[in-house]
């Protein structure tokens, strides 16, 4: 007997760019930052949530055009933002528009 | 050893027509994947595959010990945290098509898909996850052994042997010398080491003004060295040494009964001697060849199957995964990695781009911290750390920096455990 999840999972994964399929690229890509960010991005003290956050995009890419020794001489300036610029720096600029609309769909915590 | 596993395995398979009919079934209903082991890298695997492939019944094998997760034991050692507040319950991680077994697996064949539990029962699998973690040997040192880890407590497993090495500090005389001795890589936690020496520094400064505290390491150069040692040179100058392999750091043999440490050219009699064993991926994951006799597991690191036995994948400290860390933040992106893997293969697709990440926080006090991180991808060839993302906190940085990433290493370790267990 086959079941009915399965058919359905099927049937998502035969449309390549289908949003449905699990994981989506921008959930993917956005559960990397649970590890710091708390589970689903609710944000844990003092990190910041990011579920419903519409700025992510902008944010990331600004971080990831910030030349490295800019980087380094703020590094001190905005704390922990220096793990960001490097972080950001991995992601590609699709990578970035699916992972912020992604925490953008979401509600705020 | 293997020919006895190899018999108990056949002698106990008066399940194995009914496992291997339930195989055939699984083809057409859900498909099950065990997991074994249920540290970060394991728990987290079946947590995000319990998500990503709502269709598929999952088993956690946990084994039947209690668990403390590593990261932050060293402050336990140093008495600023609790052992209590290190350990997870891990009943809550059954839910949903998640199934936990408090039973150790003792052995599994990759062709028949079948693990063998310590009952004698097997469970069939489609795809079994390995993730035990690291196995320490003492033995591999001229005079040690199990029977004297006593003697030189590690501790690098959590839990009470935390406390005994805690004790154990307690005791260091003022005027005494505590000695640190780390292994040759690859070994858990590359920067725990110099965390434990930070904060066993820390603490002697406050408790045992004279004493002092030797690094003797079997590495030339360490993770975060710069920052660590521009820490040490400020605030030990007098009370913490660092010699590395090239300093004849390279620990030769102990001697249990004496408590004495050797090298090629010094004698120690230490009040306390942390001698860090050298390390390999646990016996679970020595099976059927999967380490390739190597001691840790050779992966795809876009999916993290093993290149031995593809159905079978390996996250964790025991995969072959440098240039990552063996580290709890590494192993749960792995575990991410090999979730969305298994998930797309089971509904027919692509496993996804396999972006890895890494951040290692140490502590240098209880509220000052430093910090390494690096986003890596997985491809056929290897594991590439993507370019201008390694590097670690700003070595010239005011107080202010330190004591924030201390805060963002507390928020990291909440975020972490509640990610990876939900507790």
């Amino acid at each position: 007997m086959t079941n009915l999840p399965t058919l359905l999972l099927l049937a998502a994964g035969s449309a390549a760019a289908n949003p449905e399929q699990l994981p989506s690229r921008g959930e993917f890509l956005a559960s990397a930052c649970h590890a710091c960010h708390g589970p689903e991005g609710r944000g844990s003290p003092p990190l910041p949530p990011l579920q419903g956050r519409s700025d992510l995009r902008q944010q990331l890419k600004a971080w990831k055009s910030m030349p490295e020794a800019l980087g380094e001489a703020l590094g001190e300036a905005l704390g922990e933002a220096h793990l960001m610029i490097r972080f950001a720096r991995g992601l590609s600029d699709a990578d970035i528009d699916d992972l912020a609309a992604y925490y953008a769909r979401q509600a705020s915590p | 050893m293997t020919g006895l596993r190899r018999r108990q395995f056949l002698t106990g398979g008066l399940l194995l027509p009914v496992a291997l009919s339930s195989a055939r079934l699984s083809a057409k209903s859900s498909p099950h994947v065990v997991i074994v082991g249920g540290g970060f890298a394991g728990a987290t695997a079946a947590r995000y595959l319990a998500r990503w492939a709502p269709e598929c019944r999952i088993t956690l094998v946990l084994g039947r010990d209690r668990y403390w997760t590593c990261p932050l034991s060293n402050l336990a050692v140093i008495g600023e945290r609790s052992l209590t507040s290190l350990e997870v319950r891990r009943d809550q991680l059954a839910e949903g098509n998640i199934d936990v077994l408090g039973l150790e697996a003792r052995d599994f064949d990759p062709h028949r898909r079948t693990l063998l539990l310590e009952d004698g029962n097997s469970l069939t699998f489609d795809r079994l996850v390995i993730a035990p973690g690291i196995e320490v040997m003492p033995e591999a040192i001229e005079g040690h052994g199990h029977d004297a880890v006593a003697t030189f407590p590690h501790a690098w497993q959590a839990g009470p042997a935390t406390m005994h090495l805690a004790q154990r500090l307690q005791a260091v005389p003022d005027g005494g010398l505590v000695i640190i001795s780390v292994p040759e890589a690859p070994y858990r936690c590359p920067p725990g080491p110099y965390e434990r020496a930070s904060l066993m520094a820390w603490w002697l400064a406050r408790h045992r003004p004279r004493a002092k505290l030797i690094i003797l390491d079997a590495n030339s150069s360490f993770t975060k060295e710069e920052l660590f040692k521009a820490h040490w040179h400020k605030s030990h100058p007098q009370r913490l040494s660092w010699l590395g392999r090239h300093d004849d750091g390279l620990l030769r043999r102990v001697d249990a009964k004496r408590g004495s440490l050797h090298t090629d050219f010094e004698d120690y009699r230490p009040d306390l001697a942390c001698v860090i064993p050298p390390q390999r991926a646990a016996p679970i994951a020595r099976i059927a060849d999967l380490d390739g006799g190597r001691g840790w597991c050779s992966v795809d690191p876009r999916t993290f199957a093993s290149t031995v036995h593809p159905n079978v994948h390996v996250i964790g400290d025991a995969s072959i995964a440098n240039p990552m860390p063996k580290s709890a933040f590494a192993a749960a992106s792995q575990a991410r990695i090999c979730a969305a893997a298994i998930a797309a293969e089971f509904s027919g697709r692509q496993p996804p781009h396999a972006l890895l990440t890494n951040t290692c926080y140490s502590l240098l006090t209880p509220a000052a911290a430093i910090a390494i991180s690096g986003s890596y991808h997985g491809t056929r060839e290897g594991i590439e750390t993507l370019a201008g993302t390694a590097g670690s906190s700003p070595l010239e940085a005011p107080a202010s920096l330190r004591e924030a990433e201390a805060g963002h290493a507390r928020a990291w370790y909440v975020s972490a455990r509640a990610d990876a267990f939900g507790d």
